[in-house]
């Protein structure tokens, strides 16, 4: 069995795409800072402290550093959030591209946690990439449920099949 | 003929069959906003409401009893089952460095004695577990009061490691003297958004860790490491510089529960903190001339001198 999936607004391929690399970014820029100390700028008074948020216990998960998880995770989401990625016809990408996002978002919410919480300090990088993950889920849950025929807006501006 | 307006087009397949009887799509969008923001903003009530998740401050609180009794009174089996054996749980044995001026001091009574000097922080987790082999070996030739509980930052790697500390510490002893700096809390000073300073090091205390806490004299410390805490010197013939097992033996367990253990020679905490104690035991005996007889003699230390080489 064929499932078919609605085609998306040129918007939302455009803004998850741009949201996407910029994730990439700094989160490729986060991962530099891991391996080299002193290429991470920010402040060290205050609430804000990168240094303290990325040295700390929780920069880690599982044993992975939390900044190489996010790179793998923005490099994934550039793939299937490109242009390329929204015209592909195999249903199960589509799908991925929105369980990814709805993981994404729950990591983050355990690393403000962490932030908030547990290390008192924020780390205006990984704010940005907490941001861009917030946005990405918002236009996602906007458009995937409709692009994979889970709504009833099938037939409205979004409906145009594939498949 | 008028033309009729165009039949609204059918769902062609069962997804669209299942959309059109499904949910409009913002509700996806409302819930997903809805969850994140009430969870964003729980946190940051309980974060207002509660303070700061580590004190601002902090009020000394004295070890019990029952914890010092069993942290100054391991069994002699338990030192000489143990020996230097830790299998689970690696530990490494003070470095020798020889020909050094002596770090020696004047006792209450006028005699000259070997200082054993330590240097750490109360946030700092090596330091947590590198105290309860120090407390435990120093135990051995002397007494100690004024002990206090504490444990390294929750923050940091090894977060929440349960130890003492000896900001108020008092250690007597015919044989030897202790001098404990702990240079920081183990909480944020807001003011300086780093730990708030303690005590500080002087003098010839100042002069040694400066010294011999580099790279220059300790084996294995790169100079990106130096003045690394712990750091111990006694009587600077032997040196600690960094935890001699690991803090991570410590994390999961209470203060209490570590202490009850040590009575426990088949346990790999216990055999980390007693190998190591055994250890700086050795060393502490080149300070006293082997005195105590039956502590420097005993075959749980024995068994550290053979391993360090100490004739």
């Amino acid at each position: 069995m064929t499932r078919s999936v609605q085609r998306v607004p040129r918007w939302a391929v455009i803004a998850t795409f741009v949201l996407s690399l910029i994730g990439l970014a700094v989160s490729t820029y986060l991962t530099i800072t891991h391996f080299d100390k002193t290429a991470l700028v920010c402040s060290s008074t205050g609430v804000i402290n990168c240094a303290k948020v990325t040295s700390s216990a929780q920069s880690r998960f599982l044993g992975i550093p939390v900044a190489f998880l996010g790179l793998g995770t923005y490099v994934v989401m550039s793939v299937l959030n490109s242009p390329w990625g929204w015209r592909a016809r195999w249903y199960w990408l589509h799908v991925a591209r929105f369980v990814l996002s709805i993981v994404s978002m729950c990591f983050v919410l355990w690393l403000i946690f962490a932030e908030v919480i547990v290390i008192g300090s924020i780390c205006e990088y990984c704010t940005v990439v907490h941001v861009v993950t917030f946005a990405l889920l918002i236009i996602l849950t906007r458009v995937s449920p409709t692009q994979l025929g889970w709504t009833g807006d099938a037939s409205s501006e979004y409906a145009e099949s594939v498949a | 003929m008028a033309k009729s307006p165009p039949a609204k087009k059918s769902p062609t397949n069962k997804n669209q069959v299942a959309a059109a009887k499904g949910r409009p799509a913002g509700l996806f969008t409302w819930i997903a906003v809805g969850l994140v923001l009430v969870v964003v903003a729980t946190l940051v009530i309980v974060k207002v409401t509660s303070g700061s998740s580590t004190p601002s401050s902090s009020t000394f609180q004295p070890a019990s009893a029952v914890v010092v009794a069993n942290l100054t009174g391991v069994p002699n089996t338990v030192f000489d089952t143990v020996g230097v054996t830790s299998t689970v749980v690696p530990v490494t044995p003070p470095q020798q460095i020889k020909n050094q001026p002596p770090l020696t001091g004047t006792s209450a009574t006028g005699t000259t004695l070997p200082v054993v000097l330590y240097v750490g922080a109360e946030y700092c987790p090596y330091c947590a577990a590198q105290r309860w082999s120090t407390i435990i070996a120093l135990s051995r030739f002397g007494t100690w009061a004024g002990l206090g509980n504490t444990s390294s930052y929750t923050g940091d790697i090894y977060g929440g490691t349960p130890t003492f500390t000896f900001v108020k510490a008092k250690y007597t002893s015919k044989y030897l003297l202790f001098r404990g700096i702990e240079e920081y809390t183990n909480y944020i000073d807001p003011k300086t958004n780093y730990y708030k300073v303690l005590q500080k090091l002087t003098g010839v205390d100042l002069a040694v860790f400066k010294k011999y806490d580099t790279s220059q004299w300790i084996n294995g410390l790169t100079s990106a490491n130096n003045y690394s805490i712990p750091f111990l010197s006694m009587g600077n013939k032997w040196f600690v510089s960094g935890a001699s097992y690991s803090p991570g033996a410590l994390t999961s367990l209470s203060r209490d529960s570590i202490a009850a253990g040590l009575k426990d020679p088949t346990s790999p905490v216990t055999a980390a903190i007693i190998a190591s104690a055994n250890y700086q035991t050795a060393a502490l005996c080149t300070l006293t001339n082997n005195q105590p007889g039956n502590v420097c003699t005993s075959s749980g230390v024995m068994a550290a001198k053979r391993a360090m080489g100490i004739k």
